[in-house]
Formats: structure tokens, sequence, C-alpha cells
């Protein structure tokens, strides 16, 4: 078995390759692989806009930027004082689809096609995993002929516990998907999972009255939390069962992502809500 | 050694000046000359040597429902711990040495081993203190213990206390309703409580509001009685031994679910982040909202009613540090003055989630300290002064007190107010009428040889008169009063005073999980 020093070169010189070569080649898993935790409170070398204007999607979004030159110019790193200086490009629509906790994307692979108008963002916590999606995404979009498919998606490492509202006005997500969240089993760690009251404010804000949130888990105690914790929310209500399954999204998301195959393999449950976020009450 | 004033506070439109010293709360009345009325002091400390919180409590005459509350813990300050203690202290940060053995090296695992815990233990310090419009209650929190106590004021400088509660974790910010009828108290772990001012007589025992983050969860039954995890969610070899092991502790019934603090408190709204600083506003329409602000920039507008604290209305977005201090002033509640790590003061208007302008601090503070190179705000504060706002900044480590005056969109630099020490709190209080005077507590310089000419000198507490020209002069000191010896060395007293530059982040729990990656960036 390679040491850990030799399994880091070889990470190294697959991701050297990778960018040489031009990334034609899908990226193979086993070169990102990371630890299945990442602690939500504690600081991470994040980056992230200051408030949601700031925040640059043209390298996200390459094919919806709505001024025409700004393909020419070159992809360069962003330093933060560039992000100040100049006002980030256009794009011609807004991201209205999050995947929070997004994995290794197979969820937004899956989905693209299917709502091909709309703009996809996956975003998850551990940096190796989001890049393996950055490259997946990009592969993707080099393997089709016509650079037409996958244009509608995109990645970026952020923890959203904390900074949604940095990403995201009020009001401008219509669909949320939370597939296979860490369970956090222990009692002391309840506060680190993805649905709580607090956190579903948040979501309530950067959702736009009628927008839904997808769970997913195959925790039986987790879906009854998240059920618990959203219904319990004055801001959202659980949606039909019968709705629920005529959600297009509902068979996607239930098949298609990584977690979701690995418990089909296991024979294990999968439990599905959905909620829907209703109007503020007058003020 | 001695400890000086750290926090301050005006009892209504008085004269009387409250200020907390250590573990005890002074009373002061500034009328004619000042004079000291009276004292509290956290019962823990009143006696040296006893443990026992209930014994020692002040008056005797505490509620029946206090001997319920459940002891303070952590609390460590029997006589014989402290030589102990004091060794400990001067080895200062190495002790930190022995803590990765106890867990995987990670910070939070001192908080499940309290007694692992290589930092000094902390006296229960007084760290907030706020009383009502009217000033016939006063707030406090001691830190360490985490407890909140409720004293009221008779109007004459006497405190007498009402109640005691042990918060579920450390508030780091609390303030009163406009109608004076409940305290919100921010905390550490991100959630914002709201606590009855005097609490209801017969506490509903059996059904107590839980926190938040459980919040729906624990009315079910299912979830003590069987672990959350499962074989089909669990695969490998350890977790599936500590399935088993779960499995057989809830068998043998030694599963005790953690109990919630026995009285009214309930979890309006919360930040994942560490919550720093909290205010309340109104509306020009007279709706109340709650502002807080966090650790990781954000400062967030709330409706302020309780059954709508859910709804978040906007962010205030802009700052690139830390936040630590919010401040309405009364008379322009439209505005919002936000700082803390940043090198400037945020100008807000609030109610659009607009950023107006910016006052310059950092350069402020190189004229007083010339080698500084970071602000850490720990407090701001506003008064009225000849119909003119004001706002009185202090940094934390800056001998200094920065005035600004506030403008319709700007805030002007007025007066710097050099001190002998750091200031650690400041409050603006009536004299007679319409005379106002600055009290200003002050940690005074150690070894400065400047301090004997300097304005107070090695006086804790100081009173600053206002000129024709509204500036703050002729620093008269308030006597102090004595104090006992807490033990404590200079190092564990500046942990306690300074808590404010440690919000800066610095260390990142990163990258060592193999990424260190060039790509420190977002862009793909």
């Amino acid at each position: 078995m390679p040491g850990p020093t030799n399994r880091k070169q070889k990470r190294l010189d697959y991701r050297q390759a990778q960018k040489e070569n031009g990334t034609t080649n899908m990226p193979k898993k086993k070169f990102y692989r990371q630890r299945a935790h990442a602690n939500p409170f504690s600081d991470h070398r994040l980056t992230y806009p200051t408030r949601p204007e700031d925040m640059d999607w043209s390298t996200f979004f390459p094919a919806f930027v709505a001024d025409a030159q700004a393909n020419e110019l070159p992809e360069t790193t962003e330093s933060t004082e560039a992000l100040e200086k100049l006002p980030p490009k256009k794009l011609t629509k807004e991201v209205e689809v999050v995947d929070i906790g997004c994995g290794f994307g197979g969820l937004l692979v899956a989905l693209s096609p299917v709502m091909p108008d709309t703009l996809l963002l996956g975003m998850e916590i551990r940096s190796q995993v989001s890049e393996f999606v950055q490259d997946r995404i990009k592969a993707l979009r080099i393997k089709d002929p016509e650079q037409k498919q996958y244009q509608n998606i995109g990645c970026l490492r952020a923890n959203t516990m904390k900074f949604l509202p940095n990403f995201f006005r009020k009001a401008q997500l219509s669909k949320i998907f939370i597939c296979f969240p860490d369970p956090h089993f222990k009692q002391r760690k309840h506060k680190a999972r993805i649905v709580s009251t607090t956190l579903n404010s948040e979501y309530a804000y950067v959702l736009k009255p009628g927008g839904i949130v997808y769970t997913i888990t195959d925790v039986e105690d987790l879906h009854k939390w998240m059920v618990q914790h959203l219904e319990a929310h004055p801001s959202f209500e659980r949606i039909s069962e019968e709705e629920q399954e005529a959600d297009a999204c509902v068979g996607v998301m239930r098949t298609e992502t990584e977690e979701g195959k690995k418990v089909e393999r296991n024979k294990g449950p999968k439990f599905i809500a959905l909620f829907r976020r209703l109007e503020d009450p007058p003020w | 050694m001695s400890v000086p004033f750290q926090c301050l506070c005006r009892l209504g439109q008085s004269s009387i000046l409250c200020a907390a010293k250590g573990t005890s709360i002074h009373t002061f009345g500034l009328g004619a000359g000042s004079s000291h009325l009276s004292s509290w002091t956290h019962p823990l400390t009143k006696q040296d040597g006893t443990s026992d919180p209930q014994a020692t409590s002040q008056d005797g005459n505490l509620n029946e429902q206090d001997s319920e509350q459940p002891p303070s813990k952590k609390r460590r300050l029997n006589s014989d711990e402290k030589p102990n203690e004091e060794g400990k202290a001067n080895q200062g940060e190495t002790g930190a040495v022995e803590a990765p053995e106890s867990g995987n090296g990670k910070k939070k695992n001192k908080k499940q081993k309290p007694e692992s815990r290589a930092q000094p233990s902390e006296l229960p310090f007084v760290i907030l203190l706020r009383a009502t419009e009217d000033g016939s209650h006063l707030v406090a929190v001691t830190g360490q213990d985490k407890t909140l106590w409720v004293l009221e004021h008779d109007g004459n400088g006497v405190l007498k206390e009402l109640s005691r509660r042990v918060m579920p974790k450390r508030p780091s910010a609390i303030s009163i309703t406009a109608d004076g009828e409940s305290i919100l108290s921010a905390d550490k772990f991100g959630d914002v409580y709201a606590l009855p001012l005097i609490p209801s007589a017969a506490p509903e025992a059996a059904d107590t509001p839980p926190t938040p983050s459980d919040a729906p969860a624990t009315t079910t039954a299912t979830s003590a009685s069987k672990p959350a995890a499962s074989r089909f969610t669990v695969h490998s070899k350890r977790n599936i031994r500590a399935l088993e092991e779960q499995e057989r502790m809830i068998a043998s019934g030694k599963v005790v679910p953690k109990e919630n603090p026995k009285f009214e408190h309930e979890p309006i709204l919360g930040h994942v982040s560490m919550l720093t600083a909290l205010a309340t506003a109104s509306s020009a329409d007279g709706r109340p909202y709650i502002i807080t602000a966090d650790r990781d920039e954000h400062i967030r507008v709330s409706r302020g009613a309780l059954p709508q604290a859910h709804v978040v209305e906007r962010f205030c977005l802009g700052h690139g540090s830390f936040l630590n201090a919010l401040c309405v002033p009364a008379s322009r509640p439209e505005v919002l003055v936000s700082g803390g790590g940043d090198d400037e003061l945020f100008l807000w208007d609030w109610m659009a989630g607009r950023l107006v302008g910016k006052a310059d601090v950092l350069g402020r503070i190189r004229k007083v300290v010339p080698d500084a190179s970071k602000v850490a705000v720990s407090h701001i504060y506003s008064y009225d002064a000849e119909e003119r706002c004001y706002v009185v900044v202090i940094c934390e480590l800056v001998p200094a007190i920065f005035i600004f005056q506030l403008q319709q969109d700007t805030l002007e630099h007025a007066q710097t107010l050099d001190l002998a020490g750091n200031p650690l709190d400041a409050t603006v209080v009536a004299k007679t009428e319409g005379s106002l005077r600055l009290a200003v507590a002050v940690d005074p310089l150690q070894s400065a040889e400047s301090v004997a000419e300097a304005q107070g000198s090695a006086q804790s507490l100081l009173l600053f008169e206002r000129d024709e020209a509204g500036s703050w002069v002729r620093p008269e000191g308030v006597p102090d009063v004595a104090s006992e010896d807490l033990g404590l060395t200079r190092e564990e007293l500046e942990n306690i005073l300074y808590p404010v530059e440690k919000l800066r982040k610095t260390e990142f729990e990163d990258d060592a999980e193999g990424g260190g990656s060039a790509r420190d960036s977002v862009a793909p």
C-alpha cells in the first residue's frame, strides 16, 4: 500500500497532468478523496463574496455571461482587491437552484438536462470534493461537441451554514436540495445538522415564496428531524406525497446522487420530504 | 493584585452609576461629588473558600425558585486551588501541549473535558451590564458560570438580587426590549433567547422550552429509546462497534437526556456563527427589530416581535472582519454604527441594508499607538448633547477614547481622549439638569513612567466634564473601592479583560486534509 506521501505525490502529478492536457478526461474520484465529515463551525480557508452583488459568477457559467466581450478576458484567479475594484460581470440569469452539500455532483449532472434554462449551483464544504465536481463539469462541457450541454451547472466550495446570505439575495432561489446530509448522530452534534430551526430561517430568506426545499436521507431519525424542524417552522409547509411524486426532480434526486446509489446497493431505505416556502405574514 | 473596573452602566436618567469590578457590582452617586453607595458581589467570591452558592448568596432572601436552579458549573474557586492555578498560568499557553492527547488535537475537544483544560480557570467576572430604561432593574452577566443575574434598584443606589439564571451557553451580548419586559440574550453558540425580566413565579418545570437546535426532537420519545444510526447507515468496523456500544448503553438505561434550564427562555432566532453583538431598534413606523452581528462578518436584521422573529428581513453585508459592537443611537434610530476587526466603523441605513459610509479608526489609533496595525473595536455607544449626536468608540488595548459626531451621513472625528491606561468601558451619566459626564473604566498602565503625569494617574474609574466646545476635559477620579484579592495573575486578568482580538480568524482547520493547493479561490 502506498504511504501517505506517495499518495499525495500521485495526486499532485495527476492534477498537473489534468491541467496540462486541458481536462479532456473525466476526473478520477480516487485522486479527490477526502474524509466524509467537515466541521461546519471551524474557520476553513474559504473564499466568499462580502455581498451577493460582489460575486463573480462568470467563471462558473461562462455561457451565460451577459456581456459578449467578457469571454475574451483572460481567466485569472481574482484577488480580493480586484473584486472590490471591478464590478463583477453580469450573467443573463441568476442562480436559482442550489444543491447544499452536493458531494461528487451526481444530482447536478443529472438535473442539468432536466432544467436546461436554469442555473444550478452545487455547494460543497470539502475542498477536494468541490474541485472534483468542478473538473467533472469542465470535462463534461468539453466532451460535448456542440459545447452546449452542462453549461448551466457549477460548483463552488462554501460553508452554506455560515455564508449562504453572502452568495444569494433575499428570495433569489426557487429550489434548495439537501441530499443525504451528514446525520450527526450524537446529540451534542445536532447543532451541526444542516436542518435546524435557526438555519431554516436562512433558507426561507434566500428562497422565494413558493420555492421548495427537497430533502432525502437514508437515516430515518434524521428524516424525522428534518420533517419536524421544517414543519414546525412558520415559513414552511410540507408538500403532499402526491405532489411530491409528480415532481420530476424527486425521481432524479432518488436515483442520481452518489450517496443514493450507494444506499441502493446496500438495499437501504430512502426517506424523502419536500417543503414549500410560504409568504411571510403581514408585519 | 487589584482589578480595575471593567463594565459601566447608567441607571436610568439618574446620576447613579453602576460599575462592575471583578466579580462585584458597585453603585456610585455622582450628583454632588462622587460617593460609593452600595455593592453586590457574586456569591461564589463573596466568601473565600466556600463553594456552595446558596450558602453565601446575598441577603439570604433568594426566591424559592433560585434554589431549584442548577448550581453554576465549573466553579473552581476553592482557596486551596489558587496557588495551583497560578502555577499553571506561568506556563501560559504551553499548557496546551497536553491537550492534543485528550482529543485529536482540535480546539473543540477542550469543551468536552473541562478537567483537562490547560487554561487557568476563570473567575465569574461580570462581563455585561444593562439597565432598564427607567433604571429600576439591572441585568448582569457573569461569564465563567454563564449566569444572568437580575438585580432590583431602589432608585437610591441599593441593589437587591432578584434572580439568577444559568444560561445554556455563555451570553455574549444582551439587550432589554423597549417595553422593559424581556431580556434578549445572544450567546457564543449563535442563539438568541428571550427571557422575561422577572421570571414567572411558577416555572413550568415539566415543559421547558428546549434549545432551538433540538426543539421538536425532544418531543419524540423515539430518539431516546433507540440510536439514530442503523445497520443501513453505518458500514465501517469502528462505526458498527460504536453503534453496538450505543445500543448497549440504551438497553442498560444509562443514557440520561440532557436537562434544559428550568426557567422560561424562548429561543427566538440564531446564527451558526458566534454572536458577538445585539441591538434592538424600531423603524420609523414603530415596528421593532432585532439586529444581530456575528464573528463571520454578518449583520442580520430580524423582525423583533416574538411570533415573527424567525423572519429575516435583510442582512447588512460589507464588513471584512469580525464584528463586535453595534449601536443604534437613540436620537437617530434609522442609523446603525458597527465595528469590530475592520479598520473602519461602518455606518448603515439598516432598514434598507445599505452602507452609508465608513469612518477610519486605524488612522486615529495610529496617532495614539504609532505602530498599531489592526483594530479591535470593543464598544460603541452614543449620547446626545446640545441636539447633536455623538458616538463613543473604545478599541481594545488602545489607551484613548474616540469621539465622533454623527452628521447626516457621516461620522466626523470630534475628539481623541487620551488616557493613562486602556479603557475597558464608558458611559455618559447625567450630572444635573442638562450637564453630562463621561465615566470611563480604565485598566491603569502597569509600568509606564507616564502614569504620574498622565490624566487621572492610576485611577480606574474616571469622570470627565464637558467644556463649552463639547470636549471632554478635567478628569476626576472616583474613589476606588477596596476589593479583595482575587488571586489572579496579570496574565489571567488580561485574558478576561481583553477578549476581542481573539475573535479574529487566524487559524484555519484545513488543507492538512490534502488540499494545500494553489487554488484558494472559489473560481473553478
